[in-house]
């Protein structure tokens, strides 16, 4: 027979009533709200906010900052610390110049459509109790609105441009992020193939109708393939530029993303940087990230151009190239391989399915290599 | 890049903030929050791990050579120019991101009781100054002081490890009523939730263990606390600390390392759950 030591309830005795004296506390709070909430409101204020309203069909009116909610589908993610602070010092000097955009919402609080750094500086920072604004309706599409209206600035940084388009693109048509390089890749790669691939860029400005009428005749037969194509090319921009430019931001290790959100670091130089990887310097992740946050403060604090960037990067390859070069003689001798194939008869004889075999290898070969 | 679609859905507004609570040391704090910052960013997500403990142990734990106080926590929460230095460091070459604590916050602990806001220091930061992850991990202090009482204001949710012994029991019984009183003290809301009691360092062949283990559920339902499945007791957890690694990293396969699976799982889904309330 077991020992059986002093049971462990005692000690939670007092645990115990504490909690359920404050569950008791918590109910008869939320009775008291319940009630206050059927209450009918105060007239005078009903009357108040009715009159406000009535000015504001005209135009602009005055909204208690309190009132008012950052948009959840707001495509800029980051807003740092130095663009409030940049807007305070605007806000103080000038005023508010320009209304910001207000969505009413059914329980009476806003939804910022426009305007979310001027309404926390003004609320947060300078403590304003109202702010100028105009109210439009709830859009249909939330977000495509508040993109659209985003993406042609420039201050959206990049990643965040990039995080809006994807999140967008799974919106429309169900594709996540990785199954879009996929799908972009083979079918650009088939396009560049027959040489067509320019023509695509000049369907950005085409109408919806002829998009679709024009896809399908650059070969695209493929349903997900067509609305995929269709959505990037509906937010005005092109699917080509799409994979080389916004894809690869996704995929940035976290130090780059974050010196991209906090520090302003651009796309390019933050695609270039991104190349010095563990993989690539043959080292493991610590010190490749260490290789990369010293690069990228480096390209911060000299403001460098994408070229000399591009330098600073081979410059710090090349102190690890002593390692590279047992690897690359077989990349060498695959090289002369194909060369061979290519000049020989083998490619003429050889059976379809092996061609087709060979092929598929090839593509996904060309994939890797993309994605290094 | 698997990481890539929970990326895209993530506003930092949907940030889930989560303590390690334990008002006793040795319980296995340090050693549930790396593997559950660990297991969590396996499922596609990013963490940050806060150290608050100024015995900055979370240094070795990550394999990390310990931080100058300007790069610390000590700084992130001391000084008065905050401007989101939370000098992340990313551990283990996983989506974990470490914010190191230096000896110096026991005297950012100290000035901060006499500062406007004091308990409310890093809540307020994390607010204007959000990291761009999904869950924030904070390892507290075993000491229920200042350092504890920001990290209840941060939370959302507050896990307990416990040690299925008599002193380790009683702390924890203290702790979840602390956490009540001081979340009405600070007027939290909504409050803190004590999520769930980990006990840890088990060993199915000491009786008392297994005694409190059985006892421990029926307890913790009067409280509206779930109890998690058992971490086991394994030398492997201290070979591995001195290696700097999650058991998972330095051996893959343990057994020991399915015992923090039901955890992730919860935290995942409350993660999935978070994200779309929020983003819809």
């Amino acid at each position: 027979m077991p020992r059986k030591f002093p049971d462990i309830s005692d000690q939670f005795k007092s645990t115990i009533q504490t909690h359920s004296q404050q569950k008791e506390i918590d109910t008869l709070r939320a009775e008291v709200e319940e009630l206050r909430a059927k209450q009918s409101p105060d007239l005078e204020t009903e009357l108040t906010r009715l009159r406000e309203q009535l000015s504001s069909q005209t135009g602009e009116m005055e909204v208690n900052t309190d009132l008012i909610d950052p948009n959840p589908s707001q495509p800029r993610r980051t807003i740092t610390d130095a663009e409030i602070q940049k807007k305070v010092r605007f806000l103080t000097q000038q005023g508010q110049t320009v209304p910001i955009i207000l969505i009413p919402q059914e329980n009476g609080r806003y939804l910022i459509f426009d305007g979310e750094v001027r309404w926390r500086a003004a609320r947060f920072k300078l403590g304003w109790e109202k702010i100028k604004a105009v109210l439009i309706p709830m859009p249909e599409d939330l977000h495509r609105s508040a993109l659209e209206t985003f993406l042609g600035f420039e201050d959206l940084n990049p990643l965040d441009k990039a995080e809006a388009v994807f999140r967008q693109v799974k919106q429309d048509t169900g594709v996540d992020p990785d199954k879009v390089f996929t799908l972009l890749n083979t079918c650009l790669r088939a396009m560049e193939r027959s040489g067509q691939i320019k023509e695509l860029g000049k369907l950005v400005d085409a109408s919806s109708e002829s998009q679709t009428e024009r896809l399908q005749s650059l070969g695209v037969t493929d349903e997900l393939v067509l609305q995929l194509l269709l959505s990037i090319l509906h937010m005005g921009l092109n699917p080509a530029s799409v994979k080389t430019q916004f894809l690869p931001m996704l995929s940035l290790p976290n130090d780059l993303k974050e010196a991209v959100r906090e520090k302003g670091l651009k796309g390019a130089h933050a695609l270039i940087l991104a190349t010095l990887s563990a993989k690539v310097l043959k080292t493991n992740e610590k010190a490749a990230a260490k290789e990369r946050v010293k690069a990228t403060q480096t390209v911060l604090s000299q403001d460098l151009t994408v070229a000399k960037t591009r330098e600073l990067i081979a410059e710090i390859k090349a102190k690890y190239a002593p390692n590279n070069a047992i690897e690359s003689k077989k990349i060498t001798s695959l090289i002369k391989t194909i060369d061979a194939i290519v000049a020989g008869e083998e490619l003429k004889s050889a059976s379809p399915e092996q061609i087709a075999e060979l092929r598929q290898k090839l593509n996904t070969a060309l994939e890797m290599l993309d994605r290094a | 890049m698997e990481i890539v679609e929970t990326q895209i859905s993530t506003y930092y507004r949907s940030m889930l903030t989560i303590s390690i609570l334990a008002n006793a040391g040795g319980v296995g704090k340090s050693t549930l929050a790396i593997h559950l910052a660990y297991a969590v960013s396996r499922s596609g997500f990013t963490v940050a791990l806060l150290d608050l403990d100024p015995q900055h142990s979370l240094d070795r734990f990550c394999g990390l050579p310990p931080a100058e106080a300007e790069n610390s926590m000590a700084q992130a929460l001391g000084s008065k120019n905050f401007k989101g230095e939370w000098n992340l460091i990313p551990a283990w070459g996983e989506q974990v991101l470490v914010s190191q604590s230096h000896i110096d916050l026991a005297q950012v602990s100290s000035d901060l009781a006499t500062r406007r806001r004091g308990s409310y220091t890093l809540r307020d930061r994390l607010q204007s100054h959000p990291i761009s992850c999904d869950l924030v991990v904070l390892d507290c202090p075993a000491t229920l002081g200042m350092l504890c009482e920001n990290a209840l204001a941060a939370s959302d949710l507050v896990l307990v490890p416990v040690q299925l012994e008599p002193k380790s029991i009683g702390g924890a019984a203290d702790l979840v009523a602390w956490c009540i009183t001081a979340s009405n003290d600070l007027q939290l809301e909504p409050r803190p939730k004590v999520h769930g009691i980990v006990p840890s360092i088990y060993n199915k062949d000491a009786a008392i263990h297994r005694q409190y283990l059985e006892q421990l559920p029926q307890i913790a339902a009067q409280l509206d606390i779930q109890v998690y499945p058992p971490i086991r007791y394994s030398k492997e957890f201290v070979n591995t600390s001195a290696y700097g690694l999650p058991l998972h990293k330095y051996r893959p396969g343990h057994a020991a390392c399915d015992d923090f699976e039901a955890i992730t799982q919860d935290l995942v889904t409350l993660l999935k759950k978070t994200h779309a309330q929020k983003v819809s």
